[in-house]
């Protein structure tokens, strides 16, 4: 067996016991001959299996088994309410996987975006709005559309005849 | 962490609260120590607890003895501090307290002991550190909980290959790290 070999197994199947008794026979027998891989499994087990060993067991404080039952009680008398309960039972119909509501918002803020980049600032001035009222309302004269003028008069003619021309400048 | 009996686990289902009590004082070292290997915080070792035992209460109702207990717990402690950890890294933020903390109280008869004790856990500390949750949870399994490969493959839910390389990524990080340190030493 090759050193390479050797040192795979040495950090994995043989420092676990996990080897076939074979292949683990034939690991010790290369171990026996060969220094730098015996020197390679010592500072395998001191760097990352002996810290290990000391290892103590721990305790949490006293806290977390009174948040523990402070929760389950909360839990209990949120169950006990009736809302709460249809809530509870609707709560995984209710529920939006988070891509999908990632996907909505991008292509709102999107639209929104194209909607107001294409909306002309001139749109929102008084004075464009005006004009293109009074525009519209000419053409709609030209036309001979009379429904314009209120009803009072009904042929659009009637209304030039009481202005006086004669002193126009446009009088030829 | 010695077997909860069956008993006991079914008065938990009926909402005996004085049971799922003693299930918590016999479990909870267990439950904190793996946890703290896990996420190698004390705030979110309790965290994790915390939600261990209240997915616990939560379903023990519907336990059905498929598994023993014991091993049901290894799975959702492990998954659970796992889950936090990425999520911690995800984040990225760190205390500035969690650098020196002491973790909890190591039961130790005298003083020379405790400061033993807590020299270890620095140690110990430091190391993990250095690995990824994904291999610190399979170290932790390992050589502090004992478990074999085929073990450490179901609690965590992947093929043994994938226990084998990990272990073998998080023992090469470590010696790595173990020749840095004797350099550093010898300079």
């Amino acid at each position: 067996m090759e050193c390479k070999k050797v040192q795979d197994r040495l950090l994995t199947e043989y420092a676990d016991k996990e080897l076939g008794t074979e292949e683990n026979t034939e690991v010790e027998r290369h171990l026996t001959a060969c220094l730098d891989c015996r020197e390679f499994f010592g500072a395998v087990q001191r760097s990352s299996v002996i810290p290990f060993k000391e290892a103590g067991e721990m305790q949490p404080d006293d806290a977390v088994w009174q948040k523990i039952q402070e929760k389950i009680e909360a839990e209990r008398s949120r169950s006990r309410n009736g809302f709460w309960k249809l809530a509870d039972a609707l709560a995984p119909f209710l529920r939006v996987p988070q891509p999908i509501f990632r996907t909505a918002f991008v292509t709102a803020l999107i639209l929104i975006v194209v909607v107001l980049a294409k909306w002309p600032a001139s749109y929102a001035d008084p004075v464009y709005g005006y004009l293109s009222e009074q525009m519209t309302f000419m053409s709609g004269l030209k036309a001979g559309n009379t429904d314009l003028l209120n009803g009072d008069v009904k042929d659009y003619d009637v209304v030039f005849e009481g202005i006086d021309v004669s002193n126009s400048p446009l009088k030829e | 962490m010695q077997e909860i009996e069956r008993e006991l686990i079914i008065k938990v289902g009926q909402g005996d609260m004085r049971a799922f009590g003693e299930i918590y004082q016999r479990a909870s070292g267990y439950v904190y120590t793996l946890a703290y290997r896990v996420v190698n915080t004390k705030h979110d070792a309790e965290e994790v607890t915390q939600d261990v035992f209240l997915k616990i209460h939560r379903s023990l109702g519907s336990f059905r003895f498929e598994s023993s207990f014991k091993t049901w717990l290894y799975r959702i402690a492990v998954n659970t501090a796992l889950n936090h950890a990425k999520k911690r890294s995800r984040v990225m933020t760190r205390e500035v307290e969690e650098v020196f903390e002491d973790p909890a109280t190591v039961t130790q008869p005298d003083a020379a002991k405790n400061i033993e004790a807590w020299e270890t856990e620095r140690q110990l500390k430091s190391l993990l550190e250095q690995l990824n949750p994904d291999q610190r949870a399979c170290i932790v399994l390992r050589e502090i909980e004992g478990l074999d490969y085929q073990g450490i493959a179901s609690s965590l839910g992947i093929n043994i290959n994938t226990v084998r390389s990990r272990l073998k990524r998080a023992r090469e990080t470590l010696m790595a790290l173990g020749q840095k340190e004797v350099a550093s030493h010898g300079m």
